[in-house]
């Protein structure tokens, strides 16, 4: 039971990240390496507003985690947007190298420990199995966070434009969809995916670090590959999927082989791939475009 | 209405627009036919705002739009249907005609049901299936879909490229008579055609490109008393 709720709270972490990278390619096919970074931001914005109260500074670091990525977008991205895939992934490698330097140069490269919410790491018992709140509260944020996003992108018109936008961008633009907007929605709604899973990571682990991005963005990409590029049910389910792979294999391997999960959990990413190549739902967004 | 001087497009090295100049009146239905390669599509992707022309101007309705983003030109009245369609077919029937009325402004729903409602009447199939995805109606349906997406936009000015494309002669003749009735409704239209004969039998006037450049233009009559004309793009059974 307990392996479950770990399965799950990873999960959900998983499919937040992967769901902030998808919906940035969605409309922009832009794999944003430097998403990890917003992540980070998160974390310092944590640590700089430690002391406060919990919900101030949720609101805080999602404020701050958004504007960053609608910062990103603008001097960044907007310029060397329509060019090719290779300039849109050197881009994002360069802001994200940029932005993990101007991290280190001013706090350091070591990890600080950071008193955030740390009451989260108690367990408690539910149906006679202790599970810690903070997985609770990942699977809680993450089910709400999903389920809001479908909610604006299936109700909102916005929301509708940016699957039109994904789908055919051209088109959209065409009936009159504004590029900017849409794009800068999709960068806002991937700075607050971020700042919440900077806030459930730091939660869980209590540290922040310059690199702190780095592990998770590559985990969030896989999770988007997995899950079919350019799908946004897709992100989800692959984020889910790599949590309950990730967990499934710390139990199932023998202790002494344990430090090979990684390498098992990725051998049967290759597996799920050899079988899908186009990852468990295929998507209209790869389609060539006019 | 719309008025395009010298207009010059470049792909890298190769010129796919030479220097083109046409007009089209308000209440006209002009078309564009040629070969493939022409500079046909070049020129409609032109005026929509897609592709940025390295010379001359595009004016519509006295405003130079060359140059202006699509957006901007699709909220001053200019409907495209591309070729292919291009309908959203992960989007539901009804959510891709609330997109075409985007270019309208911000509406409210009320407004919004009334577009809706607009192209339901035009196109009556389209009532039971405004909750399917839009890519399970049959490419007929999806063109007429393309069409109605344009018109809820209550554009002044409508550019269709081959709209003819991939349907079967049944499905084409309907859809040519949607067209002469759109011009009843007071829609100007450019249309874009590989198969000259029904360019020519709906248009008011033709247009004729060959290599980027206007090889010939006319009415109706005019085009069919040469020879050359009827031979080189109707085929024998005009000549």
């Amino acid at each position: 039971m307990q392996h479950v709720f770990d399965a799950f709270s990873l999960g959900s972490l998983d499919a937040m990240l992967a769901l902030g990278i998808a919906l940035v390619f969605g409309v922009m096919h832009l794999v944003n390496f430097a998403h990890g970074e917003l992540v980070m931001i998160g974390g310092f914005t944590i640590f700089l507003t430690a002391g406060l109260p919990w919900p101030m500074i949720v609101i805080i670091v999602l404020l701050v985690v958004a504007i960053a990525a609608l910062l990103m977008e603008r001097i960044a991205f907007r310029p060397v947007r329509g060019a090719d895939p290779t300039t849109l992934l050197v881009t994002s490698f360069a802001v994200s190298i940029l932005l993990q330097s101007v991290a280190a140069i001013i706090w350091g490269r070591r990890a600080k420990g950071v008193d955030f919410a740390s009451g989260l790491s108690e367990p408690v018992t539910i149906f006679g199995t202790r599970i810690a709140i903070v997985d609770l509260v990942s699977i809680g944020v993450a089910v709400v966070l999903v389920a809001g996003l479908a909610i604006f992108l299936t109700r909102t018109a916005t929301g509708t434009a940016m699957r039109a936008a994904a789908e055919d961008f051209v088109m959209a633009r065409l009936l009159g969809v504004s590029a900017n907007r849409v794009i800068a929605a999709a960068f806002a709604l991937s700075g607050i995916l971020a700042g919440a899973a900077s806030l459930l990571l730091v939660a869980s682990t209590g540290t922040i670090q310059s690199n702190m991005g780095l592990q998770p963005v590559l985990v969030g990409f896989v999770a988007t590959v997995i899950g079919g590029v350019g799908s946004l049910v897709g992100a989800a389910l692959g984020g889910f999927l790599l949590g309950v792979l990730t967990v499934t294999m710390q139990v199932a391997l023998p202790l002494e082989a344990r430090g090979y999960r990684d390498a098992a959990v990725f051998a049967i990413v290759i597996v799920i791939l050899l079988v899908r190549p186009s990852g468990l739902v295929s998507s209209a967004a790869l389609e060539e475009r006019v | 209405m719309l008025e395009v001087a010298e207009l010059r497009v470049a792909y890298g090295a190769v010129m796919a627009l030479r220097g083109v100049s046409m007009r089209v009146l308000e209440g006209e239905i002009v078309a564009v036919i040629g070969a493939n390669g022409a500079g046909k599509s070049t020129l409609l992707w032109s005026i929509s705002g897609v592709v940025k022309p390295v010379g001359g101007s595009i004016h519509f309705r006295g405003d130079r739009i060359d140059g202006q983003r699509p957006e901007a030109i699709a909220r001053k009245g200019l409907s495209l249907v591309p070729e292919g369609r291009h309908i959203f077919g992960a989007l539901t029937v009804r959510e891709n005609l609330e997109l075409g009325a985007r270019a309208r402004g911000r509406l409210n729903r009320g407004e919004q049901e009334d577009l809706v409602g607009l192209a339901v009447s035009r196109f009556p199939f389209l009532e039971r299936r405004l909750q399917s995805p839009a890519g399970q109606l049959s490419g007929g349906e999806q063109q007429q879909l393309a069409i109605a997406r344009a018109l809820v936009a209550r554009p002044k000015f409508m550019l269709l490229d081959e709209p003819s494309f991939g349907l079967a002669p049944l499905i084409v003749e309907r859809v040519m008579q949607e067209l002469a009735q759109l011009r009843d409704d007071g829609i100007t239209v450019l249309l874009i055609e590989q198969v000259a004969g029904i360019a020519v039998e709906l248009a008011d006037r033709t247009y004729v490109l060959r290599n980027g450049e206007v090889e010939l233009t006319g009415t109706r009559e005019e085009l069919l008393e040469r020879a050359d004309f009827a031979a080189a793009y109707l085929g024998e059974s005009y000549v």
